[in-house]
């Protein structure tokens, strides 16, 4: 594999300073979080990192019923921490549980995954599920909702010097339900599909309803096609089928050379099958 | 560059080309536990403990190790005074060939310190990082039940 030869690493206090050391030399200049990235990134040309450990962009915060989480959290902390497990039926600790193994659990910052969707997509695809907004440093503090950012690369979303310093999920209603699963050929390999979906269930008829595919294509879509089947509905088994079919045939789906095409169309209408019948068949319990 | 590096509480300075992993500079150093498998996180024959979770060495970049403090399976014990652990790993039948030992002693010791009594969910979830291509992981959950059962007797 190549590594890339790193000749300093710039430790900063303010991320100021970070932004300033990225703009010095963009290109050459990298930003260093849990470092995965930095293994297996294709810039031959980085040769320095701005480390930004020192920023303590760790923490796990209730805020006005969500979360706001540091883009440096690990996702083992994810994994464990009460708030997260409790917060929208867990879908987040659940994804995160889901990706890669502990011991990469151990090193992947949420941040990163977020930025770098593409070997691990789960907590990505929850994040555009639970409209996730995520606080970018660009001189001045800004917030950027998830399907913005997902809207093109997030290399284009995040030119040279921005920096993802938390991650905020907003507060769920009680009547608002989430359901994550993730299919591959072992617990730990590359999904090669992930499904997030939400909706507000009250008095049994679905509203905002959120579907949100990943490892289909490089970044989350949403399948909208699907989505607007359930919306204002009574979810009802010809209905399931229904929206599990339209979401199959509209779904963006990228080469895979683990299956065919079709196989993961077929993969997608069975999860979404499974998570509607699990998850929104049976009345609100509240949170 | 230079780094300053602590491992099983040895401090090292090492001088880095700048292409190195945490891993390359371990060996070199002479800690030949931590063994070369897949080079891209997806083994576990080349963890380490940093800041008390098990990671893999080879997805760390070296430069980026300064100021860490490492633990390796050197550090647990050795031929003469084995761990609960090693020991148990033993007694259980745990080991082949050895090759992801050191990485499931070190995994099982993560664990162990953070859930003294885990379930065999848990242990399977904490060592899901860990290949072993001899053994078949029976005898390594088992291993590690024996090292809690007799870490617990310990303290009782």
């Amino acid at each position: 594999m190549h590594i890339c030869k790193i000749k300093h690493v710039h430790s900063v206090a303010t991320t100021a300073d970070a932004r300033r050391l990225l703009l010095a030399r963009p290109g050459q200049t990298g930003i260093l979080a849990g470092g995965t990235s930095t293994i297996f990134s294709h810039k031959k040309e980085l040769d320095t990192l701005v480390d930004l450990r020192p920023l303590q962009l760790n923490q796990i915060k209730t805020e006005e019923g969500g979360l706001c989480i540091g883009s440096m959290t690990c996702l083992t902390d994810l994994v464990f921490a009460d708030t997260v497990k409790d917060y929208a039926d867990g879908i987040l600790s659940r994804a995160a549980h889901r990706t890669g193994t502990t011991l990469n659990r151990n090193l992947c910052t949420l941040g990163g995954l977020l930025v770098h969707p593409y070997i691990w997509p789960e907590t990505a695809t929850a994040a555009l599920a639970l409209n996730a907004e995520f606080h970018i440093y660009r001189g001045t503090e800004e917030q950027v909702d998830a399907a913005t950012f997902y809207e093109q690369a997030p290399a284009k979303s995040l030119p040279c010097g921005d920096i993802v310093t938390d991650i905020s999920f907003p507060s769920q209603p009680a009547s608002r339900r989430f359901a994550f699963e993730k299919y591959a050929s072992t617990h730990n390999e590359f999904a090669w599909l992930t499904l997030a979906v939400g909706a507000t269930l009250e008095s049994g008829i679905l509203h905002e309803v959120v579907i949100v595919a990943g490892a289909a294509t490089p970044l989350p879509r949403r399948l909208t096609e699907a989505e607007a089947c359930l919306e204002g509905q009574t979810l009802t088994q010809p209905l399931i089928l229904e929206t599990a079919a339209r979401a199959a045939e509209t779904m963006q789906v990228g080469r895979d050379i683990r299956c065919s095409e079709q196989y993961k169309r077929d993969l997608c209408a069975g999860m979404l099958r499974g998570i509607l019948e699990e998850t929104f068949s049976t009345p609100t319990t509240g949170k | 560059m230079t780094i300053s590096l602590t491992v099983n509480g040895n401090a090292h300075e090492v001088e880095l080309e700048g292409n190195e992993t945490l891993l390359d500079v371990l060996r070199a150093l002479g800690y030949k536990s931590v063994k070369y498998g897949c080079g891209e996180g997806a083994c576990g024959a080349c963890t380490v403990i940093i800041d008390g979770k098990a990671v893999n060495s080879c997805l760390i970049p070296a430069p980026t190790a300064d100021g860490l403090s490492i633990i390796t399976v050197e550090d647990l014990g050795d031929v003469q005074k084995l761990s609960v652990l090693q020991q148990a790993f033993i007694d259980a039948g745990a080991v082949q060939c050895g090759f992801c030992t050191p990485g499931m002693i070190l995994s099982s010791k993560a664990l162990l310190d953070r859930t003294p009594r885990p379930t065999e969910d848990e242990i399977k979830d904490a060592l899901d990082g860990n290949l072993c291509r001899c053994t078949g992981y029976v005898q390594i959950i088992e291993a590690v039940q024996l090292a809690a059962e007799r870490l617990q007797n310990q303290t009782a």
